[in-house]
């Protein structure tokens, strides 16, 4: 993993959900936000706009890409903003995934995650 | 067009007229109109179109003296005054993304559990997005000056005065070279 490649928890929380979610139009805040507060049950709390501005954080770090899609009337006329993930952003959650998969076994070693 | 008549129903006939008009066919059009118009217009539209739909003979709200404040308040629209503060620290593209996101859950939660609840469910989601995304705005805000600052002194130092006003024109003078 490169340096500055790191992750944050909620990062991570987006990016899987964002992978469950695969490509296409089915990601979109509603949906994302969804998916995060079932991963994060009973862990933690998620608020919509902690989705958007780690979702914004994300793009700008080339691990996200989005797009408007059109109005619709149940909406309000305002747009959805789509969301998918990047070849990056798999790489660095896959790697993240790896390194607490390294940290768990190892914890369980010397038996302090029964 | 089906799903609109129903929607029209379960707005208008449970909650907008408690009940009191058994629904015909003929009756829908009329009901639609007013459910468009009620989602699409401000509060003076509103007042009109309701007057309008009241005074329609074929209306089933003819001749009833409804109280065009209570009708306007059914309309299925989350508040506004919540959806201001997220214009306040989100550039409007992305607002429109986050509202409309909201709106959509919110009309959800008010046709299962009723206006209240879905007010509170409103209300609870703005409070706790709005805490990020003013996070978010204060570090770029913040970073700005930060920035400013340091490329200032890095640009004194380079060039070598201490005043400002030298400052800038020996700047300009070394552009135009």
């Amino acid at each position: 993993m490169a340096r500055g490649d790191h992750l944050g928890e909620f990062e991570q929380l987006i990016l899987a959900a964002l992978m469950m979610l695969g490509s296409g139009e089915n990601a979109y805040g509603m949906t994302i936000h969804e998916q995060v507060e079932k991963l994060a049950t009973g862990i933690r709390p998620v608020s919509l706009g902690a989705c958007y501005t780690t979702l914004d954080r994300l793009e700008q770090k080339g691990y996200v890409r989005s797009w408007f899609g059109g109005a619709t009337e149940e909406r309000g006329g305002r747009s959805k903003r789509f969301f998918e993930i990047t070849g990056a952003g798999q790489r660095t959650l896959k790697n993240s995934m790896r390194l607490a998969g390294n940290m768990l076994a190892g914890l369980r070693e010397i038996g302090g995650m029964a | 067009m089906k799903d609109d008549l129903e929607e029209a129903l379960n707005i208008l006939n449970s909650a907008l007229i408690k009940q009191r008009w058994p629904l015909s066919e003929a009756k829908l059009k009329p009901l639609i109109d007013l459910r468009d118009e009620l989602l699409h217009s401000d509060q003076s539209m509103r007042h009109e179109a309701i007057m309008r739909i009241q005074a329609d003979s074929r209306s089933p709200f003819a001749g009833e003296k409804l109280e065009a404040e209570e009708l306007a308040s059914l309309s299925p629209t989350p508040p506004p005054n919540a959806e201001f503060l997220f214009h306040l620290f989100l550039p409007p593209q992305n607002c429109d993304a986050l509202v409309g996101d909201l709106e959509e859950r919110y009309k959800l939660i008010r046709k299962k559990f009723g206006r209240r609840h879905a007010n509170f469910w409103y209300w609870t989601q703005t409070a706790l997005s709005l805490r990020p995304i003013i996070w978010a705005w204060a570090k770029k805000v913040s970073m700005k000056p930060v920035v400013a600052a340091v490329g200032w002194a890095v640009t004194k130092r380079l060039i070598g005065h201490d005043g400002w006003f030298a400052t800038v024109v020996e700047l300009l003078k070394r552009v135009r070279q």
